[in-house]
């Protein structure tokens, strides 16, 4: 199959996602406290925070080991997103608040003196990487129709070259 | 001839799909085991750090909560307590919460309220001594009073309680700034509220509440007045408001209440706590 100047990218994503995710997992794990606060702010018990922020942090690790040592893609790459949408929708409760508190993501508490923003931010970032993952499916599990798209000499996924 | 079924990075098609999907159960079984045992691991170790960083955080939020609430009451005007028109505003804005009251406490509350609002504004000695128990026929004095009077080189033998009361006044305040005084409050920040619950918590946490960042109760020489196990029978009046002190550039809550004593037909002070950004530590 001639190789794409996108294809690299979409075998490369997957790994900075992984880094990303044992990154933001790291963070966590030095500094629960503002994503712990975050959540008894909005009124969740100390021990169901505690126990919430660990079992992220757990996924990340997991999430980011399985994407990292590119091992089973696929299920990977759906779980990750699965896990991104739930952050994005904790971020866009977030938002909705009149005082949100900073949610204690990826280290980046203290960058916006406005936590608003911050989770903004957030919110951006989990929609661009979500449509990264998407697009990084794509490309590297074409669906038939994709294949077929693609015409004759380009018939081939990806993951067969 | 293409594949149908794109096969992942990492592994290749099993034999048996049985036993595959069963491998590959048990390597992300291991793996997620693997992940939460290390993390448990770390996070019981960094104990001690996460209790640290709690109480950094929280003090960081403390902090800034106290400077949100601070610039919100230093933006009120204020207005010179000292002033005729000052006291008569501030009686204005009792009298809706006292529609209720007997005519002798309203009466008794309008000449009380007045004499407090002048001590507070210019404290002295006499004029406590005489709000606590003018024509008051039962009041108590903690034991601990005559013994903190008795042991200051100011104290004699032989004098009278008004005498070892503006004693222990003057052992209050050894700063050449003097007896520190309310001096002036913020037009339209009166709360009132009435109750029969003689606890402190209940002079800045009812109805009159105006908010605090730390209480500082006042200076309690030991007068105290008898209070029924009863709270019904009891009867008390809350007041908070936003003033500044003479020890203060702030603009802060000061919450005292009035104690009614029936048998005499007199309010009286009870207790009064001031917000610690007010530096006000006066005797009530």
């Amino acid at each position: 199959m001639k190789a794409t100047p996108l294809q690299f990218p979409a075998h490369g994503f997957p790994v900075a996602l992984g880094l990303l995710f044992l990154f933001a997992a790291a963070q966590k794990l030095l500094h629960p406290g503002p994503a712990t606060m975050a959540l008894e702010s909005i009124d969740v018990p100390t021990g169901w925070a505690r126990a919430l922020v660990t079992m992220a942090i757990i996924t990340e690790i997991y999430l980011g080991t399985l994407l990292v040592l590119r091992r089973d893609l696929r299920y990977a790459l759906a779980a990750s997103s699965a896990l991104l949408l739930a952050f994005t929708g904790y971020l866009w409760f977030l938002t909705t608040l009149a005082n949100p508190p900073s949610c204690g993501c990826l280290g980046l508490t203290g960058i916006f003196s406005n936590s608003r923003a911050e989770a903004l931010l957030g919110l951006s970032r989990n929609v661009l990487l979500l449509w990264l993952i998407h697009w990084s499916q794509r490309r590297l599990f074409p669906s038939i129709a994709d294949v077929k798209a693609h015409g004759g000499t380009d018939s081939k996924p990806m993951m067969a070259a | 001839m293409a594949s149908s079924f794109p096969s992942d990075i990492g592994f290749t098609r099993p034999t048996g799909a049985k036993s595959g999907w069963l491998r590959r159960c048990l390597y992300h079984g291991v793996l997620l085991s693997a992940c939460a045992v290390l993390t448990l691991a770390v996070r019981n170790v960094l104990k001690g750090r996460y209790i640290e960083e709690r109480h950094r955080i929280e003090l960081a939020g403390r902090a800034r909560r106290t400077g949100e609430l601070l610039a919100s009451w230093n933006s009120f005007p204020t207005v010179p307590l000292d002033t005729g028109s000052a006291v008569k505003d501030l009686l204005l804005a009792i009298e809706p919460a006292i529609q209720d009251f007997s005519t002798a406490e309203k009466d008794a509350l309008r000449r009380e309220m007045a004499r407090v609002l002048s001590y507070l504004a210019s404290p002295d000695p006499e004029m406590y001594w005489r709000l606590k128990t003018n024509q008051v026929t039962r009041y108590t004095k903690a034991p601990e009073v005559s013994t903190l009077l008795v042991g200051t080189n100011r104290v004699r033998e032989g004098l009278s309680e008004a005498e070892r009361i503006s004693a222990y006044w003057s052992a209050g305040w050894t700063n050449a700034a003097g007896i520190p005084r309310i001096s002036a409050f913020v037009p339209g920040s009166v709360r009132i509220a009435h109750g029969g619950d003689a606890s402190h918590g209940a002079v800045f946490n009812r109805r009159a509440s105006l908010g605090f960042t730390m209480a500082v109760r006042s200076m309690d020489p030991g007068i105290h007045y008898p209070v029924s196990t009863t709270p019904d029978t009891n009867s008390f009046l809350y007041v908070g408001l936003l003033a500044r002190t003479s020890t203060s550039t702030n603009t802060a809550p000061i919450h005292f209440s009035l104690q009614w004593i029936g048998e005499d037909r007199r309010w009286v002070p009870h207790a009064l706590f001031a917000d610690g950004l007010l530096d006000f530590r006066t005797v009530f």
